[in-house]
């Protein structure tokens, strides 16, 4: 006999354990250990011949948009991307392989990362069976050795929720400020300039956009301008200037890819106008975008 | 939704997002990369070792292997039990040493299907749970010679 079970999310969640996130050495270990897990190198200049930043957008964007299908948990994305980068820092590789190893990435990451992975069919499936779950499952050899197997990389992610708690941000707020932080992250994730970056930096930035994007220092002087940045700084050990350059850059990589959307739409669909944009003042206002 | 479906992805992958990005994908390319690759790797892990993984040999070199019985590496563990499940020399032991080296998918598969074997046969013990995970060392201990250079992480 089968059992039923139709009421329950069949993902299943471990529960926020406050021993790890109220304990700083968690947080000291993170920032110790992050940039082990960088790229060796800026692999365009030295390492590829084949492959051009343009293409390592193109297999990004559409690794994005299948975890976002897929409903992946947020961290799977920019830790696939990860994986991709250290494997391109190390190995030549062609064109024409690139996707395969953007789905060997994901089939990692989903595996690491979720109790429900991704399976090496589906993925095929969405390379539009270029490749075959025999190829995919080869190369995830090729690509763990690479990575010496080290997969449990230290993403911005790890310290959304340490930053977040050292914040003087209203409880109402914060499902909206975490829900933009880790958008910026998977932004930043498709863009190679943030590839060298330590995680800590990316996450630091990516909450310092979120609040500020969000306006939410109306009552808290503490969470306007400059003070955020100096308290945010101080939380992962990054240099004030780094952070602020760092949280300017991603708040460019959202408009600049508003842009490109706002384009595509009416491509798409001319007759309906678009001029939300023109509203938008720096630093960017995101609470209407549907990100 | 019956629980043995449970742990399946039920999401269709929509037709938009299934699209081959960077043209036709050479088969045979891609396996000779694949092999080549891998060739690569044993070849960079019997340097490092001085180990010969395919033929499960030490070789000359900064480390130096010596035999070890499978019943001196686990002291937690009841010699018993281990003489039990590791018969010394059976394909069990040969296969797991190094199954990630293995240039060719058919000893992998060999590998991953003696484990699933002998992790059925343990299911019932207790004790199975203490059991370390194996590895190169524990069939072979080594000692450095000179100072090697550190693995890299």
């Amino acid at each position: 006999m089968e059992l039923l079970c139709c009421e329950v999310d069949p993902m299943r969640r471990a529960l926020a354990d406050p021993n790890l996130l109220y304990d700083d050495r968690v947080l000291h270990n993170l920032l110790t250990i992050e940039e082990r897990y960088l790229p060796q190198c800026s692999y365009f200049k030295c390492v590829q011949k084949d492959i051009q930043p343009f293409m390592r957008r193109m297999v990004a964007t559409w690794m994005l948009e299948v975890c976002e299908e897929q409903k992946c948990e947020e961290e799977v994305f920019p830790l696939a991307m990860n994986y991709l980068d250290r494997f391109l820092a190390v190995v030549p590789t062609r064109k024409c392989h690139l996707q395969l190893l953007g789905a060997v990435c994901m089939f990692l990451a989903s595996k690491l990362k979720e109790t429900i992975p991704l399976t090496a069919e589906k993925l095929c499936i969405y390379t539009d069976n270029s490749i075959k779950p025999q190829e995919l499952l080869e190369w995830e050899l090729v690509v763990l050795g690479k990575l010496k197997w080290n997969l449990a990389a230290v993403t911005p992610h790890d310290f959304i929720e340490h930053i977040l708690r050292k914040l003087p941000l209203p409880k109402e707020k914060l499902l909206l400020i975490r829900k933009h932080a880790q958008t910026f992250i998977a932004l930043c994730a498709t863009d190679f300039n943030f590839a060298m970056y330590p995680p800590s930096m990316i996450a630091t930035g990516s909450v310092g956009a979120a609040i500020c994007g969000l306006q939410l220092d109306d009552g808290e002087s503490s969470l306007s301008g400059d003070s955020l940045t100096e308290l945010l700084a101080k939380i992962t050990n990054t240099d004030v200037d780094c952070l602020k350059a760092c949280q300017e850059q991603i708040e460019s990589v959202l408009v600049s890819n508003l842009r490109q959307v706002r384009q595509q739409q009416q491509q798409s669909n001319p007759s309906k106008m678009v001029d939300e944009l023109d509203q938008a003042s720096t630093p960017t206002d995101v609470r209407d975008i549907n990100l | 939704m019956p629980l043995s479906q449970s742990n399946i992805r039920h999401i269709p992958c929509s037709r938009k997002l299934c699209r081959n990005l960077f043209g036709r994908v050479d088969h045979e390319q891609l396996q000779n990369d694949f092999r080549d690759l891998m060739r690569r790797h044993l070849e960079e892990a019997q340097h490092r070792w001085n180990f010969d993984f395919e033929t499960e040999t030490p070789l000359e070199g900064k480390f130096q292997w010596e035999k070890v019985l499978y019943t001196d590496i686990s002291p937690a563990c009841p010699p018993s039990q281990n003489l039990l499940h590791h018969p010394k020399g059976s394909d069990v032991e040969k296969n797991q040493r190094s199954p990630a080296l293995k240039s060719s998918t058919k000893n992998l598969h060999v590998a991953l299907s003696s484990e699933a074997v002998e992790q059925g046969s343990e299911a019932s013990s207790p004790q199975r749970l203490k059991r370390k995970q194996t590895s190169i060392k524990d069939f072979y201990s080594s000692k450095r010679r000179i100072v090697p250079c550190k693995p890299n992480l």
